[in-house]
């Protein structure tokens, strides 16, 4: 290979991005005060800025490829062990690596925005480069001077490299992160736009017609960034379940609750011009979670099984979202006045207050998850000492929230616009509570005999009034959710039959055709409720988790294990070795009820050249539309052959999976640019380009979503085929479902394991605690008094769920009070609104008479062009 | 593929390079004025397209409420005020689109009558070039544009602003406010929404929408700056 001097040309590329931007950004200002031939300057500018962009990743890249471990990421991330590929996803493995891919992924959306934008928008146009110029800016400041990934070793470059952590070698890092960071930067696009129409003064529906598209795309890559997350922690981290509350997991949530809520009111906008400083305040809210959710993971200030070290480049983040702050809060009070709104609501019987409903239940989950998140910070500054809320506390006050949410998916679209009547809310209700009335007949009736019972008692969060609540909510949780789960399909799949039968009637077409051409036509709306059904298919997932039934057992070569319908048999131990690991299989043989051989299951354990010290758990999982059954083991013996296993059965967790394609389908469908539009391009700039990038952009989007169902459907999975894991899951040996439940409840104190619950922490202090307390529940001694106790010795830190008393009640009081401050101000604005909408009418006097002036020559015409809309 | 992969990498790294040179050597060519032509061309492609998309969005978001009635999802009086409006609108953007091509139907007209040696059918009478007897027809409408050249004058009588302009015309914003009939470019006289920041002929600057904003020190300014690019 020739001798490059990397280190240096990759700093020189690092200023050069700087300069490039900062130049992008002075002509893209200087275009937006009427010079029309530096926007032509900003144009190219920007082009080649995101092409040093890409040189400087490339760069790394060679850096990677050709393991020069004088560059210290390269040196830290990566070994000449490692194939090729994941030298390649190691670009994004540590913390300086992956700001760069950031700004690659931004640099990428940059050049495509401003391609679009050629002949659009123009007077928008050059804010929203220099919005994006900014960013870009940022981004390398924050590379230059505190992360940057062609910083040198000190002293001599090592011979070899430390290698990418063991958690990271597995394909779900090719595409995970990619898929998560495209969701997260995307938002910097549509967030460009507004601040162009805050700035501009252009404040119409324009904005919110030019961010629709990126948006979506940004909201789809984010939601198949968070599915993908749930499978790679469902099938690779070997714990058990597919989602943490971890923080920064939350931390890619919330952003995603806020670019939900937009684009719901951003219909609301277009329709009627309502709603529009809510969603100037959402576009700037979303992206001000990205950088937020950013500095979460990059400041080590919370801990997290994600999180980056504890690191420098917190600060650059404070600074700059007090600047997001300032610039977005300065802009909406400026613009106030431009913002307010055409029309009122006329009734809170309307499609705009549903609207409204939903945004202030997907605002209040982002509070409480905000909230929940940040409670360690928040204790810190008032207590001194850092509170962890652990995912029981998540679990068992989302649910609540999450069936009003999605109840109100099924409510929205079956109430009309502006006002609905008696009559039209009859016609539309009937036959959504008519199933939802079935489904609670037939889950108290039939729900036992399948093993999904209607009424399940959990366990007490607290041993308060508060807690006494939860758990009576929890109790009847699954037949609420069924019910909903009905009611809301019922009203999904009405909207296809309904409007099926309108086309039917009106144009007389065919059922099929009438159905196909219903979508085709209206592509947003239904590939809306594609998502909304996604969305109740994975409810039913989530509802699964109820009848979970889990066993541990220890067991030698030919004993058995019976859980659920299964029974497995332990066969003993195997190993097996390649040059990056050694693994020990241990073989099990699965029989059903009737003791028939259904198939064979290996859980294992890797250990890497590189990690010796940090074993990693690879679960087996078998998987069908009923249920999964998976399988860890925990520890083997390799002496006696003796092993531990955790079986859990977990009915419809791949409906999860399912729902998840359903939604990403929806999300491609209602995004997916019509034939016409193509067309126009085409006839517009050059027509074989253009066609030709269209497929390819279609076989990209096809091939995401090909790749993400690939992934996402496996009839059985060997999730150690390729793979790695875990937070040390399942290598601690548990003596039954109390011993987790304590253990789980209790969070291991030695100072250097971040967040680990004793149930999952393998240190030596965990180790003795663990010895410790089975000693005295061998005595007898309560669990709760175990806790109670383990709390006053190590403090309110030292518990995964916070107590229900003193400042740690404020944890879920304060956004439940918010929460119904919100929805009490919902209803105030609805009222008054409606009030004065009374007054004012949808339609102005004036503009009707306006309207009425039109020359009747053009009437012939625009009968014209729309019956060649409906033929087309 | 390790061995190969490192070349991969020079090259496309060599090609990131030249890109980002050869379109920073285009920036500066157009930052100091050398591209007027990518210039004209982005303003008045700009314009263009966005009046054939707001008549798409307008043509669809009709088709939707139609969809809707029909479904019982909105009221027939709302659908009626609702309907009216957007038609009044489609109609305005139609106009203006038939402004905006009418030099080349009349062009392709020419040709046509050149070359088969009799008239077409016009494409749509409001497009229509008009006559000598329609001039003075309008003329007699329209005595502000009395002293314009024909061309001018049509563009004038049919020049409505744009969808993003309604924040000018629309009577709940500003009742007040008179409806506007556009811009007019004091470089080439040709007529452009009422809030164009640039002309989509010619790319001159209007100095009043220049920024957006009501401040009138900025207001000031950007006549200088307009000053000083008329006059280099």
């Amino acid at each position: 290979m020739p001798a490059i001097d990397i280190p240096f040309f990759g700093n020189l590329v690092l200023c050069l991005i700087l300069v490039s931007a900062a130049y992008t950004l002075a002509m893209a200002l200087g275009a937006a005060r009427g010079r029309p031939h530096l926007l032509v300057a900003a144009r190219h500018g920007t082009f080649a800025t995101c092409a040093l962009v890409v040189l400087s990743v490339v760069l790394l890249a060679y850096a990677f490829q050709t393991h020069d471990f004088r560059i210290r990421y390269v040196a830290r991330y990566s070994d000449r062990s490692m194939p090729w590929w994941y030298l390649f996803t190691s670009l994004w493995g540590g913390q300086d690596g992956s700001l760069l891919w950031w700004t690659f992924l931004l640099a990428g959306y940059t050049t495509a925005v401003t391609r679009w934008l050629r002949g659009r928008f123009i007077e928008l146009q050059p804010w929203v480069l220099a919005t994006l110029m900014s960013i870009i800016a940022f981004f390398a400041i924050l590379m230059l001077f505190a992360a940057n990934p062609f910083a040198t070793t000190v002293g001599v470059a090592p011979s070899d490299g430390e290698g990418l952590n063991p958690l990271l070698q597995n394909y779900w890092m090719v595409i995970h992160p990619p898929s998560l960071y495209m969701g997260f930067v995307g938002w910097a696009v549509p967030f460009a736009f507004v601040v162009a129409a805050l700035v501009t003064g252009r404040l119409h529906d324009e904005w919110v017609n030019a961010a629709r598209l990126w948006a979506m795309i940004a909201w789809t890559f984010l939601s198949i960034g968070l599915l993908l997350g749930c499978l790679w922690s469902y099938e690779e981290l070997g714990w058990g379940g597919y989602w943490a509350w971890d923080p920064v997991e939350n931390a890619s949530f919330m952003p995603w609750l806020v670019g939900t809520a937009y684009i719901h009111s951003a219909i609301v906008q277009e329709r009627y011009g309502m709603l529009k400083v809510w969603n100037v305040f959402l576009m700037c809210l979303t992206f001000f979670m990205t950088i937020f959710g950013t500095f979460l993971t990059r400041s080590g200030m919370i801990a997290s099984v994600h999180s980056f070290a504890r690191s420098d480049i917190g600060i650059y983040f404070v600074y700059y979202m007090v600047f997001l702050i300032i610039l977005c809060g300065a802009l909406i009070v400026w613009r106030l006045p431009k913002l307010r709104g055409e029309h009122k609501i006329e009734s809170l019987l309307s499609r705009e207050f549903m609207f409204l409903l939903n945004n202030w239940m997907f605002i209040g989950i982002m509070i409480f998850v905000l909230v929940a998140t940040t409670w360690p910070l928040i204790t810190e500054w008032f207590r001194g000492e850092q509170v962890t809320v652990g995912p029981a506390f998540y679990n068992e006050w989302m649910v609540p929230f999450g069936l009003i949410l999605l109840f109100l998916t099924g409510v929205g679209p079956l109430v009309a616009w502006r006002k609905a009547t008696g009559k039209n809310l009859s016609r539309a209700f009937r036959a959504p509570v008519a199933a939802s009335m079935v489904a609670v007949l037939a889950h108290l009736g039939l729900g036992d005999m399948f093993g999904f019972p209607a009424l399940v008692v959990p366990d007490q969060l607290y041993d308060t009034l508060t807690g006494k609540a939860l758990a009576a909510f929890h109790t009847i949780a699954p037949l609420l959710s069924s019910t909903v789960c009905a009611f809301v399909a019922t009203a999904v799949l009405q909207e296809f039959v309904r409007g099926t039968r309108v086309r039917m009637k009106s144009k007389g077409e065919s059922m099929w055709r009438a159905l196909t051409q219903l979508i085709s036509r209206a592509r947003r709306r239904y590939g809306g409720y594609l998502v909304h059904l996604g969305i109740i298919v994975m409810y039913v997932g989530f509802t699964g988790a109820v009848y979970d039934t889990e066993r541990e057992a220890a067991l030698y070569p030919g004993a058995s294990l019976e859980v659920g319908d299964y029974e497995l048999r332990y066969d003993g131990p195997r190993s097996d070795a390649d040059p990056n690991k050694s693994m020990t299989f241990t073989d099990m043989t699965v029989f059903d009820l009737d003791g028939d051989d259904i198939g064979r299951v290996s859980p294992a354990k890797f250990v890497y050249r590189t990690n010796p010290e940090q074993p990693t758990t690879e679960v087996a999982i078998r998987s069908n539309a009923i249920e999964d059954l998976y399988v860890i083991m925990s520890t083997v013996d390799g002496e006696s052959r003796r092993a531990t296993f955790r079986v859990i059965v977990r009915p419809l967790v791949s409906w999860i999976w399912l729902g998840g394609i359903i939604l990403v389908l929806g999300a491609v469908l209602a995004m997916w640019p019509s034939a016409k539009d193509v067309l126009d391009r085409q006839q517009q700039v050059k027509d074989r380009k253009k066609r030709g990038r269209a497929r390819k952009a279609a076989a990209a989007v096809s091939l995401l979503a090909a790749l993400s169902m690939g992934g996402l459907d496996p009839p059985t999975v060997a999730a150690q085929a390729d793979s790695s894991s875990s937070l040390h899951a399942g290598t601690v040996e548990m003596n039954g479902p109390e011993e987790r439940h304590l253990f789980g409840r209790l969070l291991c104190q030695c100072g250097a394991c971040q967040r680990l619950p004793l149930d999952n922490c393998i240190c030596d202090w965990a180790e003795s605690r663990r010895a410790e307390l089975r000693a005295r529940m061998a005595n007898g001694e309560p669990v709760a008094d175990l806790i109670a106790s383990f709390r006053a010795q190590h403090g309110s830190a030292s518990i995964s769920i916070p107590s229900d008393a003193g400042m740690d009640r404020a944890l879920w009081a304060v956004p439940l009070v918010l929460f119904v401050l919100a929805a009490g101000g919902v209803f105030l604005l609805g009222r008054k609104w409606r009030a004065k909408g009374a007054a004012a009418p949808g339609v102005t006097e004036s503009e009707i008479a306006s309207a009425g002036e039109a020359d009747k020559d053009y009437d012939d015409a625009l009968e014209e062009e729309l019956r060649r809309l409906e033929e087309r | 593929m390790s061995t190969f992969l490192p070349w991969l990498l020079i090259t496309g790294a060599v090609a990131a390079f030249l890109f980002a040179l050869g379109n920073l050597w285009a920036s500066f060519r157009a930052a100091f004025g050398g591209t007027d032509g990518e210039v004209h061309g982005l303003v008045e492609a700009a314009s263009r397209r966005a009046l054939f998309e707001e008549k798409d969005t307008l043509l669809r978001q009709l088709s939707e409420l139609r969809f809707d009635r029909d479904g019982g999802k909105i009221s027939d009086a709302d659908f009626e005020a609702l309907d009216q409006k957007l038609r009044a609108r489609a109609k305005q953007v139609l106009r203006l689109i038939d402004s905006d091509v009418a030099p080349f139907i009349s062009e392709a007209e020419e040709r046509i009558r050149e070359r088969l040696g009799f008239e077409a059918a016009p494409y749509r009478q409001s497009a229509k070039p008009v006559s000598h007897e329609e001039e003075s027809d309008a003329d007699a409408q329209d005595e502000d544009a009395q002293d314009e050249p024909p061309k001018r004058r049509r563009k004038t009588k049919k020049s409505k602003p744009s969808r993003s302009t309604r924040s000018a015309e629309d009577p709940q914003d500003d009742p007040d406010e008179p409806e506007s009939a556009g811009l007019d470019c004091p470089e080439c006289e040709t007529v452009n929404d009422a809030d164009a920041v640039f002309c989509k002929k010619c790319g001159h600057r209007f100095e009043s929408a220049a920024d957006g904003s009501d401040d009138a020190e900025d207001a000031a300014s950007e006549d200088d700056d307009a000053a000083e690019e008329a006059n280099p």
